[in-house]
């Protein structure tokens, strides 16, 4: 009776839920499949198999599609024999100087910023972590990691893309640039690195490591 | 108590409550966010006046030769409408206008029923809760629309495309939103039928 009480009482036995703060109660999951909230199915965690040679993977990938993505220009618009190419940057630049300082700051921050640092940021702490080795401020750089996943718009800046391309259609050639090739590869990238990575295995690992 | 950052469960006693770290993380840990009624209701006010010159000051102005033609989020809707591309005048209208106005009542719904107690449904509060969370950040499509065309149109007298206030005001609104959902604690909406149970 008492072994069974300890048990229950055991903190890591159970995992409490991030928007109704149910506690559950945790089974062991086979591989790659998820866990939702018994009161109100908010999912609670995904078992990945091999996540962070995976995700280290993805990371590595990303950096490298990083910068053909932002040197080579995105497309070029040709009207009446003028042409007119421009690049990741373009935009927030051209944002900026025309006066919309915020705008072009946001722009800025969410479609280059935030996604590479986002990269760096996965590569710092799984790459230790793969080598069992240990880091300075690991721990840390995962939190800003997780706090700044909402803010990298790969996808949204895509839809843009492709809705600017329609709107241009009509007045002059469009013609895709290496650029876009590039920034597609990278979204792809990112699509797949959020679908590897299992945070909980890298927090069980970083508290293995720091204990 | 759970953790916000890395959701390890820790075992704290009343009375360190208030200084509570992780020891995994180093974040402290609360048992609902602190302040998160007001934040968010800060938030969203700031939200909803923003929302008004985001609309009403053109987000851009095309230049196409010599004539200055100032266009809104609503021209812009509009201008493919007139186009005939219905699925592009509606994925824009959702983008820029539905989303963030239902964003934006959704969470004054929220919390309401939080403050008054209202007796919905807990489902479906949770689900309003989270599909709030998913879709704010598509509401920043059209501002990157406008950066494309800013970038690349740039022709001289032919067709040069401008920024206008209105895009600064509507970044505004897709910002303050995003932030208004993080703020808001979802553990708030079950609280009361917790009690109720009792």
């Amino acid at each position: 009776m008492e072994n069974n009480k300890e048990q229950l009482l055991k903190e890591d036995a159970w995992i409490g839920c991030h928007d109704c703060d149910l506690l559950n109660e945790i089974e062991a999951l086979p591989e790659d499949c998820e866990a939702h909230c018994s009161r109100c199915k908010a999912l609670l965690f995904r078992s990945r198999s091999n996540s962070i040679s995976d995700s280290l993977a993805l990371s590595l990938a990303g950096l490298i599609l990083f910068i053909p993505a932002n040197i080579y220009p995105i497309m070029s618009l040709q009207v009446l024999g003028q042409s007119k190419s421009g690049t990741l940057l373009a935009g927030a630049v051209k944002l900026y100087t025309g006066g919309l300082e915020m705008v072009g700051v946001l722009i800025l921050l969410t479609s280059i910023v935030i996604p590479l640092f986002k990269l760096l940021m996965l590569l710092y702490v799984l790459l230790p972590l793969q080598l069992g080795v240990r880091l300075l401020g690991m721990v840390p750089t995962f939190r800003i990691f997780q706090k700044l996943n909402a803010w990298g718009m790969l996808e949204v800046y895509m839809l843009g893309i492709l809705v600017a391309i329609i709107k241009l259609g009509d007045l002059a050639t469009v013609i895709a640039g290496t650029g876009l090739y590039a920034f597609v590869a990278l979204l792809l990238v990112t699509v797949c690195l959020s679908a590897a990575l299992d945070e909980r295995v890298v927090w069980q690992r970083l508290e293995a490591m720091n204990a | 108590m759970l953790c916000h950052d890395c959701h390890k469960l820790v075992r704290v006693d009343a009375v360190s409550e208030k200084e509570a770290a992780c020891p995994r993380c180093g974040a402290s840990v609360h048992r609902r966010k602190p302040n998160s009624l007001t934040r968010t209701w800060a938030l969203v006010i700031t939200g909803l006046i923003l929302i008004i010159p985001a609309n009403v000051y053109p987000i851009m102005t095309i230049q196409h030769f010599g004539q200055s033609i100032p266009s809104t989020i609503m021209s812009g809707v509009i201008e493919f409408l007139k186009a005939e591309m219905y699925p592009i005048a509606i994925l824009i209208f959702f983008a820029s206008i539905a989303v963030p106005l239902m964003k934006l009542i959704g969470l004054i719904v929220l919390l309401l029923s939080v403050q008054f107690k209202w007796r919905i449904k807990r489902k479906e509060k949770t689900m309003a809760y989270r599909a709030i969370e998913v879709i704010g950040r598509w509401s920043m499509l059209d501002m990157f629309v406008i950066s494309l065309l800013v970038a690349l149109v740039k022709l001289g007298s032919v067709a040069t495309i401008t920024a206008g206030v209105g895009a600064t005001a509507f970044a505004g609104v897709v910002v303050v939103t995003m932030l208004a959902a993080m703020s808001f604690d979802p553990r708030l909406l079950w609280d009361n039928h917790q009690n109720k149970k009792k």
